[in-house]
């Protein structure tokens, strides 16, 4: 009796484990803005921004997407581009942290920046951006998407319209 | 007796199990990700089969185009894109341009790589070459006489498919020479200040107008291998598909190109390899059926009124 209730509790760990693929861990988002999803599609309704270098739990992992909970206790499906597994340090003026690896450290604001960016331009006085700030502020809302699919006769597969 | 009927419990119970995660494992596609083993896909900035690699050689703060975040990608695409407008200006359209980021975007989030530091945006160029630019982390400028070459919605798609498939690739990176990532690598590892001083600033500021004149004379002047070529057109047959528009479409575009290409010529001629290897390459994937779906009444509609005065 004992036996089989034993097998029975390990037969449903087991399977519980195989449905949910639970993927706890902690990662960093990588993009300007980031928003959360409800459900693991883009077409999924938001549920709230995440932004740049802020730590999300990750709960669980189907496909291409994650369910992460941010610090501010969101929790919804972001797609794994957004992450990185590095730490994104965020104003890493003070010491160098050349001890750490690039595996384990993005550090926001060093590198090809908008101080180099400012002295490139400087530079080149010639190289007009004014072009490509408007290009920036062209956005399409995921209600636009999902109008502008359905207007097409469009059918996204892989249940990407949720 | 009761000992075999426990254990056959036990190995119903544990069949059910293994089946559980073996389905999970193999259905386990949704939204429009997927098919990253076809494309390959990017993973936190380390594509397959070279992750190995770069972790045995990350010692200090990075070693090759890989190990670019996409904060800094993004500043090399707003310098390479406005190196682009410079040479070709935008042609001033914005009923245009919401069709075109519409698509675009909606394009850019089947992709493998939807989300990239600044987004994706899409933009009209005044010139009548044949021609479309993708500049890194997601900046795409597509001239008229490329629009002009398209007769459907689903043409104009499989022409930012393959733009974004480089952007998603990371193919502009690529071109920057090893030895100036490995001289921003060591400023970035050695610098502690947040803001540089003027003598690392200067030095930066070089390697980076160095890394943008490696995008722009790739993108406008030898073009990408034929390799890249075909991996963008794969990542654009899989896009299209994902999105529900004819892959197809890539073949007429590119049967387009080679009619009105001229071999020397300035413009897509001088920077693509033959349209007609690529549709050799391609068209395993596409197939040689008829397209799949017609284009619907509706979408000719809304793509003639946006080609209305182009």
């Amino acid at each position: 009796m004992k036996l089989r209730r034993i097998v029975f509790i390990l037969g449903f760990v087991l399977a519980l484990a195989g449905v949910t693929r639970s993927d706890s861990g902690t990662m960093s988002v990588q993009v300007k803005e980031g928003q959360l999803r409800s459900t693991p599609s883009f077409l999924g309704s938001i549920v709230g921004p995440v932004s740049y270098g802020e730590r999300v739990e990750t709960m669980q992992t189907q496909g291409d997407w994650l369910e992460v909970k941010s610090p501010k206790n969101l929790r919804g499906w972001i797609h794994k581009s957004a992450l990185t597994t590095k730490q994104v340090v965020l104003n890493s003026g003070g010491k160098a942290q050349s001890a750490a690896s690039s595996q384990e450290v993005a550090l926001a604001g060093k590198g090809f920046n908008a101080d180099v960016e400012a002295q490139y331009r400087k530079n080149n006085a010639a190289v007009d951006y004014t072009w490509v700030d408007r290009m920036e502020t062209m956005r399409v809302s995921r209600d636009q998407m999902i109008s502008f699919l359905d207007q097409g006769k469009l059918k996204p597969s892989e249940g990407g319209k949720k | 007796m009761r000992l075999s009927k426990e254990s056959s419990i036990a190995s119903l119970v544990f069949f059910c199990a293994l089946l559980s995660v073996l389905c999970f494992c193999m259905c386990e596609r949704p939204g429009w990700a997927g098919f990253s083993d076809i494309v390959g896909g990017v993973t936190d900035n380390v594509l397959p089969g070279q992750a190995g690699s770069a972790v045995k050689a990350a010692v200090a703060l990075g070693k090759s185009f890989q190990d670019i975040t996409p904060e800094q990608e993004y500043y090399i695409g707003r310098a390479v894109a406005a190196n682009v407008v410079s040479t070709y200006p935008p042609s001033p359209n914005d009923r245009f341009d919401l069709y075109l980021n519409t698509l675009g975007q909606t394009l850019a989030e089947a992709s493998d790589r939807p989300e990239t530091f600044g987004g994706y945006h899409f933009l009209l160029l005044d010139s009548s070459e044949i021609n479309a630019f993708a500049a890194p982390g997601g900046l795409i400028l597509v001239t008229r006489g490329m629009v002009r070459l398209c007769k459907t919605e689903d043409d104009l798609a499989a022409v930012l498919a393959h733009e974004i498939s480089h952007v998603q690739g990371q193919h502009g990176l690529k071109s920057i020479k090893n030895s100036r990532l490995t001289t921003a690598f060591t400023i970035i590892g050695s610098e502690a200040a947040k803001s540089y001083g003027p003598a690392p600033l200067s030095k930066l500021t070089e390697v980076f107008q160095g890394s943008i004149t490696d995008i722009t004379s790739t993108l406008m002047k030898s073009g990408y291998s034929r390799d890249l070529e075909r991996e963008a057109d794969k990542g654009a047959v899989t896009i299209l598909r994902r999105v529900g528009y004819d892959p197809g479409a890539l073949i007429i575009m590119l049967t387009e190109m080679k009619k009105q290409l001229k071999p020397g010529g300035l413009d897509f001629a001088k920077t693509h390899p033959d349209p007609k290897d690529r549709i050799e390459d391609i068209r395993p994937l596409v197939g040689s059926g008829p397209s799949a779906t017609p284009v619907s009444p509706e979408r000719r509609k809304r793509f003639d009124a946006a080609m209305t005065n182009l």
